[in-house]
């Protein structure tokens, strides 16, 4: 199958064409040491725009795209 | 019966008293019983956090949102100290340049967090984080259709802040001096002008305030209230700052309603002079 190269979070990572958000999560978490979170601990943007938790699986991934996953953290 | 003067007057003290019984901070839809609103970052644990949140009084918390390395539950041991706390939630755009990024952070928080409220901040200028005006406005107006419930933080010019009201903001939240500078309020001529020019909007200063007194002092010139964070999060013991933090933001409100004498440029004896002793000795 052919790979495409997307960004995570600012990093480079490699999925396969015509993954969805929910699959590139997938691989990308078990690609780290954590366990996988679940999607009330996050939230995730696709090349500067938020995407809801919903269309995680069914909005396919573009090579080049970004994916910003973020979680909550302290702030003033 | 034909109240005399006494009446009236007792009347009055009443009414401040009553007053000042049943204050709360209005933000949109809610009351707050604490008129004072503190951030999460900066202290030497989650625990001192959460110890000096609860000490603080607050019923609202700022937090934000930041890339998630899963190496690495830093942020989650925070998070789990912050829904312990019982507070509602206050989620920030921080970090943000321009009006789309903060737009589309304000989705995000909005779905993790579950809240509309959004403190809306979009930096203009990295040397003294100061906001964009431009961008804010424009942030403000796509949000507030959206449905959040935005507290815009702003200069203390007024006529952004007259801007931000036109696109429905019902909350201004405008600095008292840079973030993290604690300097207090550096503009107190601006920040009257504000309170004036707007007397039923809910202002809250937002950003600058490093002791209890210079909170104080914003709530006594009728600030409805202070969120702060690095004030508390960076003293010696960020407990007992968070406790005095909460009683000068309430006795400033407390001198508020109950009317500051206004200042004079001479000398007047406050104990009566009729009967005074040793009149004709000097």
């Amino acid at each position: 199958m052919t790979q495409i190269h997307i960004r995570i979070n600012g990093k480079h990572f490699v999925i396969n064409d015509q993954s969805t958000i929910q699959e590139a999560l997938e691989s990308w978490f078990n690609n780290s040491a954590a366990s996988l979170l679940t999607p009330d601990h996050y939230a995730i943007a696709l090349n500067q725009h938020f995407i809801p938790r919903t269309q995680y699986a069914c909005t396919a991934l573009q090579a080049g795209d970004d994916l910003e996953l973020l979680a909550p953290m302290s702030g003033g | 019966m034909v109240a005399n003067n006494n009446d009236s007057v007792n009347d009055s003290v009443n009414d401040s008293v009553n007053d000042s019984v049943n204050d709360g901070l209005i933000l949109y839809d809610q009351k707050f019983s604490s008129r004072l609103l503190v951030g999460t970052a900066l202290y030497p644990s989650p625990d001192i956090m959460a110890q000096a949140i609860s000490a603080s009084g607050s019923g609202m918390i700022t937090l934000s949102l930041r890339r998630q390395d899963p190496s690495n539950n830093q942020g989650q041991s925070i998070w789990q100290h912050i829904e312990q706390s019982g507070c509602a939630l206050l989620p920030n755009t921080a970090g943000c340049h321009s009006a789309q990024e903060a737009i589309t952070l304000a989705h995000m928080s909005q779905e993790l967090f579950n809240t509309d409220f959004i403190k809306l901040e979009v930096i203009g200028d990295d040397y003294n984080l100061q906001p964009d005006p431009f961008e804010t406005v424009k942030a403000a107006e796509i949000l507030i259709k959206k449905g959040f419930k935005v507290l815009p933080y702003c200069t203390d010019d007024l006529v952004l802040c007259r801007r931000l009201l036109d696109v429905g903001c019902q909350v201004l939240m405008p600095w008292g001096s840079p973030i993290g500078t604690g300097k207090g309020l550096m503009n107190p001529y601006n920040l009257y002008a504000i309170r004036e020019r707007f007397p039923t909007t809910s202002l809250i200063i937002d950003a600058g305030i490093g002791k209890p007194s210079q909170a104080m002092a914003a709530m006594e010139m009728g600030f409805d209230g202070i969120l702060l964070n690095t004030a508390i999060a960076k003293a010696h013991n960020p407990i007992l700052m968070a406790r005095a933090f909460a009683q000068a933001v309430k006795g400033g409100r407390q001198g508020f309603l109950a009317g500051l004498m206004e200042s004079r440029q001479t000398a007047s004896p406050s104990t009566p002079t009729l009967g005074t002793p040793f009149w004709q000795q000097a």
